[in-house]
């Protein structure tokens, strides 16, 4: 075999396995096939902790900031799926996301999330009724474009990903009413992370062109601003153990509406791999001002399984 | 105004010493990654309880199944001495020839760093110390691991992990060392 055939074998492997296995999986989770299909069970080949965990929407990563890891632990034979369940308590408000994704091949994401943001007591300030809720749901694909997070130590290549994620709002009439152009909304990404394995380090950074108020939970665009913008977000991980690590996220958000100013969101969180099929993660987080109601800091804990 | 800057230049310098001064002791001293990781004796053994457990793991056994152990164990252990600036040269086939045709997936090098990672920590080897070594390991997947452009053929409809190793067996020369030296 000569290197030229061997390395197009490599391109046509990076690009045609992974769809291969999502076409696969699609096929056996739209025709309920999967009993007596050839799927085969997750391979769960790659190293703990190295899908990171579920990020607010839904995507793999940390807290707030999506990383360009693909979910899971699948290895590029393989796939990995994960389900979490996160919970914020904001001063005056609660956010609730919960969701899945799919990892095929090491390559592709599939995430879907469904964000519940609760104004509790705070609804009737804002001429809500008590405990007025507020939901998006969000479709989300990644694909690995470059690199490989654990792989390329000899040099400063990092693992690269593009990405969208389809958003859209249950509450249309309200969003609209508070000033958002829209109730539905595409945020588009790239994201950069790198891990220095050597320093025990992961830095991660990703632009994003988006509308979206409130990460979409205010709908998208508005008075200020109808046009995309691109924010950006970005973590610092640092594992102390195998199993344990801490870290920070930094996001930007776009201020669109005019009645109410929107900040930036920052996250600390410590977060624990105890096996492949499960990871706690616990964070402080201030979310910025949300609603009139002044700069939003609290808690959140998440939960998420790992198949 | 000038005290402040006066502070900020003293601060920085004595930073700047106590940062170079270490580097300079452990320059003196030569203390090598091989060295940290506990040198001869302990690296010996952890390559030794690495494929222990690599042979009892069932993701990974069947790797091996046509190798010379013995051969095998003092191979890995003069590279990994040799990768880890110890003082050992390391003589043998160069990694992509010398994995060629096992079918090693990414899933068989991922496995083999979890083995090596238990026999660091059985070690007691520090966290920080493994993860260094592991840095200088890395790179090597893209060599020995294989990536056919067609899902393996399996007769088992069960596991791509499977695949590769079924795989092995008609196809395979019987006569193909596991990590050869010329």
């Amino acid at each position: 075999m000569t290197i030229r055939s061997i390395s197009l074998d490599r391109t046509r492997y990076r690009v045609v396995r992974p769809i291969a296995i999502a076409i696969n999986l699609l096929a056996c989770v739209s025709l309920s096939a999967c009993a007596n299909s050839s799927l085969p069970s997750p391979d769960k080949g790659r190293l703990l902790a190295t899908g990171g965990v579920s990020q607010v929407e839904g995507a793999g990563g940390s807290g707030l900031s999506n990383w360009a890891t693909i979910t899971g632990y699948g290895s590029s034979d393989s796939y990995g799926a994960t389900a979490f369940h996160t919970r914020a308590k904001l001063n005056d408000f609660d956010l609730e996301v919960t969701g899945a994704a799919i990892g095929a091949g090491n390559r592709v994401e599939i995430s879907y999330a469904r964000q519940t943001f609760d104004t509790g007591d705070t609804g009737p300030k804002l001429g809500l009724r008590q405990g007025y809720k507020f939901h998006q749901d969000i479709v989300g694909a990644k694909v690995r474009v470059a690199g490989d997070l654990v792989f390329d130590q000899d040099s400063l290549m990092p693992q690269i990903a593009v990405g969208a994620q389809f958003k859209k709002s249950a509450n249309g009439d309200l969003v609209k009413a508070l000033g958002a152009s829209s109730h539905s909304g595409v945020d588009f990404y790239a994201t950069a992370t790198k891990l220095m394995l050597d320093k025990n380090l992961l830095l991660s950074a990703s632009l994003r062109g988006t509308k979206a108020n409130q990460l979409g939970l205010l709908g998208f665009g508005g008075p200020n601003q109808d046009g995309y913008s691109a924010q950006f977000e970005g973590s610092a991980a640092y594992m102390l153990s195998r199993d344990l690590v801490v870290g920070a996220d930094y996001r930007t958000k776009p201020d669109n509406l005019a009645f109410a100013a929107e900040g930036d969101a920052k996250v600390a969180f410590v977060a624990w791999f105890p096996n492949k099929s499960l990871s706690l993660t616990a964070a402080a987080v201030d979310m910025g001002e949300i609603a009139l109601q002044g700069r939003q800091t609290g808690f959140y804990g998440s939960v998420q399984l790992g198949f | 105004m000038m005290k402040p800057a006066i502070q900020a230049l003293l601060l920085g310098a004595s930073l700047t010493l106590s940062l170079t001064l270490p580097l300079q002791a452990s320059d003196k001293t030569k203390s090598t990654l091989y060295d940290d990781l506990g040198g001869k004796p302990v690296m010996d053994k952890v390559i030794a309880d690495m494929l222990d457990l690599a042979l009892a793991d069932p993701r990974m056994a069947p790797i091996f199944v046509d190798s010379d152990m013995e051969r095998l164990e003092k191979l890995i252990i003069i590279h990994t001495c040799h990768i880890a600036d110890g003082p050992c040269d390391y003589d043998g086939q160069d990694m992509r020839r010398a994995h060629d045709g096992l079918g090693i997936r990414t899933l068989h090098f991922n496995t083999l760093v979890e083995n090596l990672q238990q026999a660091m920590d059985d070690q007691d080897i520090p966290f920080r110390t493994q993860n260094r070594f592991l840095a200088r390991l890395a790179p090597m997947h893209d060599d020995v691991t294989e990536r056919s452009p067609v899902p393996p053929r399996t007769t088992k409809a069960d596991s791509y992990s499977v695949a590769p190793i079924t795989r092995m067996g008609p196809d395979q020369d019987p006569e193909t060392p596991s990590e050869a030296s010329p």
